[in-house]
């Protein structure tokens, strides 16, 4: 029984874990990580170093260091051209990594694939003029196509144009044949012209006909019956807590839980957080409890399963010299949020005891932590820190400077403490029974 | 095939996918601060042929150096 349930487990997540889009989903997310942490700090700069708005709390309000006000454009700059062009930057890498699959590596392919989202958009955009009438703006392409809130069109519509390309251009059917005498690289994109026009001529005539058919945009669609309610589910408390439960099941069967399934939680919870990050940004109500560094700081703050209360449970009560001299080990790397000295080498996979609450822990430290800025004690997150920040430190530059999520983070690790301690004490009888 | 052994595949599936590790080298963060205090070098950085940084994210990052100076031109003209 235990085997099939395991067989079962490891064919589903080999499956998620070798599929060719998710594998090219999460490899682009990967690449896109850095420019979304460098333009959360760029953000927390601007407000907290060198916004000059008079009454505002930053470092260039204070006499003596107006100078830092001038570095403003600098950080706002780097903001902008970060932020604002995630959706553009997914579809280019998840195009030129679905094709290094297929051994495709035009440099056409990413540009096709571009076009064809852009095909998918409106040109024109609605806005308030500065004296409050609406002014509707054409021939003009709104960062609600480029910024976060286009990841989930962009990513399908990247994965389409790649498909269709590449098949076409490996067909070798649309292959215009040039004479020997024209250079090779001329020849090349002879070769490539019929199947870059018709990935990008089928995408726009999808999203037309679907406009003709519904009256609705192909874009505002996928948007309103897919990334919505998706949104709706992973934002909220209970989907979040079943895919934190779902993420560290599979940590205990050895298979790394988050890396399985970030392909699907992630452009969700990143767009939540690029909605907090742009209220922050611009000074209004920040909208969404969870979103990506909710994760990184409530359910996998010293690593997944919340394993710093493991360690502290350990040191405290263990009786066992192997676990006294893991803990030890594994002290240093959990101050960076890195766990596998634990999971394999206590090992806390496929070790029913510690298993439970290595489930349990990040469920009531997200629980906790949701209940605490529900109330307004620990700030939203606003910047998206490096998951290898430590603890404390992490919730608090996450906040944008909020004690209380400092405070709550901590308290999410005493939390996992005292969860992991009856479970520490249990394999201390178990190792007296072995012994006996 | 054993348990622990389809098990060992999958993590070595997952070790050959591009990890945190390899997008926060020591060379690679000091091109990320590249990019934000001084873009062309950051962007040098990135395109020169000793750079660690892989062809999609080369296409990227150019992108956004790209996008982050005619941001900070405008900016700057417009106060």
């Amino acid at each position: 029984m235990k085997d099939k349930l395991m067989n079962g487990m490891l064919s589903a997540a080999g499956a998620m874990q070798t599929q060719r889009h998710l594998a090219a989903i999460k490899n682009a997310f990967m690449s896109l990580l850095p420019i979304i942490i460098i333009g959360s700090f760029c953000t927390l700069f601007s407000n907290v170093i060198c916004n000059t708005t008079p009454g505002f709390f930053s470092l260039a309000n204070i006499p003596g260091l107006s100078f830092l006000g001038k570095l403003n454009p600098m950080f706002t700059a780097a903001n902008y051209g970060t932020m604002n062009f995630i959706a553009i930057g997914i579809v280019v890498l998840i195009a030129m990594e679905l094709g290094e699959h297929y051994g495709i590596t035009d440099k056409a392919l990413p540009i096709v694939a571009l076009g064809a989202y852009i095909s998918l958009c409106t040109f024109t955009a609605s806005g308030k003029a500065a004296d409050g009438t609406e002014v509707v703006v054409t021939n003009v392409l709104s960062r609600v196509y480029t910024n976060a809130q286009g990841l989930f069109v962009g990513m399908f519509a990247s994965i389409a144009a790649t498909e269709i390309y590449c098949r076409l251009v490996k067909s070798g059917k649309l292959e215009i044949h040039m004479p020997d005498s024209v250079p090779s690289n001329v020849a090349r994109s002879f070769t490539i012209l019929f199947p870059s026009l018709i990935t990008v001529v089928i995408i726009s005539a999808v999203g037309m006909i679907f406009e003709m058919a519904t009256g609705m945009t192909l874009f505002n669609a996928i948007t309103a019956f897919i990334q919505k309610p998706l949104s709706n589910i992973l934002t909220s408390f209970p989907g979040y807590i079943t895919l934190v439960f779902i993420t560290t099941v599979l940590w205990t069967f050895g298979i790394h839980g988050t890396q399985v399934t970030k392909a699907v939680y992630e452009p969700i919870l990143l767009a939540a957080f690029a909605e907090n990050e742009a209220a922050y940004a611009a000074g209004t109500a920040i909208p969404n409890i969870i979103s990506t560094p909710f994760m990184s700081c409530f359910s996998t703050v010293t690593g997944a399963g919340i394993t710093g209360g493991l360690i502290i449970a350990i040191m405290l009560f263990s009786k066992r010299d192997d676990y006294k001299a893991i803990a030890k080990l594994a002290l240093p790397c959990a101050l960076f949020n890195i766990n596998e000295p634990l999971t394999f080498g206590l090992p806390i996979v496929m070790n029913p005891v510690l298993a439970i609450p290595f489930m349990i822990s990040p469920a009531v430290s997200a629980t906790f932590a949701y209940a605490m800025t529900k109330i307004g004690f620990c700030g939203r997150m606003v910047v998206n820190a490096p998951w290898t920040t430590p603890p404390g430190l992490m919730a608090f530059l996450c906040s944008g400077g909020n004690i209380g999520a400092a405070v709550t983070q901590i308290i999410c690790i005493l939390l996992a403490f005292v969860v992991y301690i009856p479970f520490v004490l249990i394999s201390n009888k178990q190792q007296v029974l072995t012994e006996e | 095939m054993s348990l622990t052994k389809r098990g060992g595949d999958l993590n070595m599936k997952e070790k050959q996918e591009l990890q945190v590790t390899d997008v926060f080298t020591k060379s690679r963060i000091f091109t990320y601060l590249w990019i934000v205090f001084c873009p062309p070098y950051g962007l040098y950085r990135v395109l020169s042929p000793s750079s660690e940084f892989r062809r999609p994210e080369k296409w990227v990052w150019t992108m956004i150096v790209i996008c982050t100076l005619v941001t900070f031109v405008k900016l700057i003209i417009t106060g």
